[in-house]
């Protein structure tokens, strides 16, 4: 998008939930492989790099003020396929690895829930800021202010 | 995010094979005879495996597969299937820990009940968007 509106939707605060959003559904998927393979022998858990996301969405607004295309906008952040793979800005983490069982699986099913229920907390919270957001522009586009 | 719920599905399902695989090794654990001869039942259990697909990763169950261990032998030389040293082959099922892989079994479809509950309640935020 380009223009006023690539201006409201792509850079931002509506730009960065959105990625938040994708980010958090990403681990969400990755989580409930963890729960689906508790007893698959061999299976090691993946995750997302929080930290790592948090730094591109930083370098990313930073980007932003300076009107200049970020990480996100170059990896086109929006494509699930690029979630995956240690070349997109979602990179699977080895460091939440837990301790390897006697079957070669290091899942712990009580971690996994928990951070479940994290990840969904923050997947909601996003989700509302985002209605918030999008409920400010329609309440600029009309004029009048917005219902709660 | 509909692939998502096939996961924890596919979780579901694995356990579910597991389950039965167990009561059968329950129901089965006295079972000795066979056409006459004392051919006692074979204790089964699952093998799981890794779907892959895209990102996803879902489980499922490979094959399930016969225990090679040995038959328990009881000396009971009064039994009608008893052979000539007066042994009785008994199942290599193991109760006991039939219950144990029982309760691991009930607590991952559990935990993957759940996981579909969060799945579900991330697409109603998900629908408020726009609401």
């Amino acid at each position: 998008m380009s223009g006023m509106l690539g201006q409201i939707f792509d850079r931002g605060v509506l730009a960065g939930l959105e990625r938040s959003v994708n980010f958090t559904v990403a681990r969400h998927q990755s989580l409930l492989s963890n729960v689906a393979n508790a007893d698959t022998p061999g299976y090691r858990r993946t995750d997302m790099d929080g930290t790592e996301f948090r730094r591109l969405l930083d370098r990313s607004y930073a980007a932003d003020s300076r009107h200049e295309s970020s990480a996100f906008d170059r990896a086109n952040i929006g494509a699930p396929r690029l979630v995956s793979g240690p070349r997109g800005p979602f990179r699977f983490s080895a460091k939440g690895r837990g301790p390897l069982r006697h079957d070669g699986n290091d899942v712990s099913v009580e971690r996994e829930m928990a951070q479940l229920a994290e990840n969904a907390g923050q997947y909601s919270a996003y989700t509302a800021l985002l209605r918030k957001g999008l409920r400010q522009v329609r309440a600029a586009i009309t004029g009048r202010p917005e219902e709660s | 995010m509909l692939g998502n719920l096939e996961i924890s599905a596919s979780g579901l399902e694995a356990n579910r094979v597991w389950m039965n695989t167990i009561a059968e090794n329950i129901a089965n654990a006295s079972t000795i005879e066979k056409d006459g001869q004392n051919v006692p039942y074979r204790r089964r259990e699952p093998i799981f495996s890794v779907r892959q697909s895209g990102n996803a990763r879902a489980v499922q169950v490979k094959a399930v597969v016969e225990d090679p261990s040995p038959f328990r032998l009881e000396h009971d030389p009064g039994h009608p299937l008893a052979n000539d040293q007066g042994k009785v082959a008994y199942p290599n099922v193991l109760v006991i820990q039939e219950m144990v892989d029982m309760m691991m079994a009930n607590r991952s479809y559990e935990a993957n009940v759940t996981a579909m509950e969060v799945t579900k309640s991330m697409f109603s935020s998900a629908l408020r968007i726009l609401a």
